[in-house]
């Protein structure tokens, strides 16, 4: 009884927020290395782009807001390790503000080797208007944009010569969307131009995209910081997603003590006093 | 590590402790971290369109493109919004942003969100593992869920008589379907909003490791 009135006294919540402050420190102080099993969907996507023919065309829909980023951060990094790391042609475009700043962060991590922008790879820069600009998009690149990122008139570079429109990309992969963009992809690009869709997704929209996997609408998708984990564990390069993965496992086992506890106290609270 | 990036690094720790100090109680750092944000956000995003504007709009106008004057105006109308007698300049804008999306969204929709889907709900594999067993129970699941909605039948029940005990245990099962996915969508929420968590804590519990050179 003394112990209830002292706990109700400094407040369950805080309780709470310490306990979780502590299962999120200690392991990120001290990893416990626990093992990553690879999902089919994120196994998928990255066979899929491992078997993409050299020279293919990349299209990239960076769809980041900074307020979730976090969750997407280690797969669309591991992402663009592993597009780069190809000899493939990337075009990336930016359907959200904080896509262009986000991007730079990432670009840091990855090995560009010998690699000429304008020749294999192209940065298009931010455009608003959501489904709308993924369709417009789709049947045509300079109705949309006249220039890349540095202002570099788009028929002046090399690699937008034979570039214009959804067929010319072997995939539209869709990078830290915070929801949405996957479908837009799906309905603009993979109907009516039958353009393979893939994601680099965050936790929350991951289960909206399943159905569309299961169908074969989109070709593989990872799901928040765990797909992220599984997707660096693929192309052998570790990053954010593996050094979270046990922070991640120890709060959410912590979660789930917690609903036991208010869930058998509240039982316990409904049993009729005797 | 440069003078500019401590800084910021120094900025961004200093921004976290503040911002979470609202676990305590709602105060003065708080709020000021949180108009900074919005400020900062809102901020960013005027220049990046202001941005798009100059460099593509601007100049396509110049050119001779003058269709593209008419959704620039139709962008300005939105700002009606922002006062009460000029609210219904805002609903022309909005009726052709409403219309042009969902006649967009319903050319992909019926293809991508019902049919495929529907076939690959329905492509039962009848296979002894995992995969034919799930097939199997999704059918079942989908089927459920959609008997929860039946309320048509359910209101045709005369008044008194029980309802038919075959229906009343799928629209239950159903109800717990539901529930399920609701809940696992809850689950994949928690998730994201702990990446974010753990993003922040990392960039405290290794500032001084960073500051130090040390990682």
């Amino acid at each position: 009884m003394r112990k209830t009135a002292t706990l109700q006294k400094i407040g369950y919540r805080k309780i709470i927020y310490l306990l979780v402050l502590l299962s999120a420190t200690i392991p990120m102080l001290y990893p416990i290395g626990l093992p990553v099993i690879v999902t089919k969907q994120t196994q998928d996507l990255y066979e899929y782009i491992e078997k993409l023919p050299s020279g293919s065309n990349v299209a990239i829909e960076f769809a980041a807001y900074a307020g979730m980023y976090p969750d997407a951060q280690a797969a669309t990094r591991a992402g663009l390790i592993h597009l780069f790391r190809r000899p493939l042609n990337i075009v990336l475009w930016h359907t959200t503000a904080d896509g262009p700043m986000l991007l730079s962060g990432e670009m840091k991590y990855v090995k560009m080797g010998n690699r000429v922008y304008g020749k294999d790879h192209v940065f298009l820069p931010y455009v608003a208007g959501s489904e709308a600009t993924t369709a417009a998009l789709g049947t045509n690149i300079r109705g949309v944009f006249k220039s890349d990122s540095y202002g570099t008139p788009i028929d002046q570079i090399p690699l937008m010569k034979n570039i214009n429109k959804a067929e010319d990309f072997a995939v539209i992969l869709v990078m830290a969307s915070a929801g949405g963009n996957e479908e837009w992809a799906v309905r603009q690009w993979m109907i009516p131009h039958h353009i393979p869709v893939g994601a680099y997704t965050i936790s929350i929209t991951y289960p909206m995209l399943i159905p569309y996997w299961r169908a074969g609408s989109v070709i593989g998708m990872t799901n928040g910081v765990r797909g992220g984990a599984e997707y660096e564990a693929l192309i052998g390069s570790p990053g954010p997603g593996l050094r979270r993965t046990d922070v991640m496992s120890s709060v959410s086992l912590l979660y789930v003590a917690l609903i036991v506890v208010a869930n058998v106290e509240m039982m316990r609270e409904k049993r009729p006093k005797q | 590590m440069d003078y500019a990036t401590m800084l910021g690094e120094t900025v961004t720790v200093l921004f976290i402790i503040m911002c979470y100090t609202y676990l305590i109680k709602e105060n003065v750092l708080f709020k000021f971290v949180q108009a900074t944000y919005v400020g900062l956000g809102i901020g960013h995003g005027l220049v990046m369109v202001v941005g798009y504007l100059t460099s593509s709009t601007f100049p396509a106008i110049a050119a001779g493109n003058i269709s593209l004057i008419l959704p620039l105006a139709m962008g300005l109308l939105l700002f009606g919004r922002l006062k009460r007698q000029y609210f219904w300049v805002y609903r022309y804008p909005l009726a052709l942003l409403v219309g042009a999306g969902l006649g967009l969204q319903i050319m992909g929709m019926l293809k991508a969100s019902l049919i495929d889907q529907m076939i690959s709900t329905m492509s039962i594999s009848l296979t002894p593992n995992l995969a034919g067993f799930n097939s199997v129970i999704i059918v079942f699941f989908v089927i459920a869920s959609m008997t929860y909605f039946l309320f048509t039948v359910r209101g045709k029940e005369p008044a008194g008589s029980a309802m038919n005990p075959l229906l009343s245990t799928m629209m239950k099962i159903g109800q717990y379907v539901l529930m399920g996915a609701i809940g696992a969508g809850f689950a994949a929420s928690f998730l994201g909003r702990l990446a974010v968590f753990m993003d922040v804590l990392e960039r405290v519990v290794y500032f001084i490791p960073r500051m130090l050179g040390l990682m």
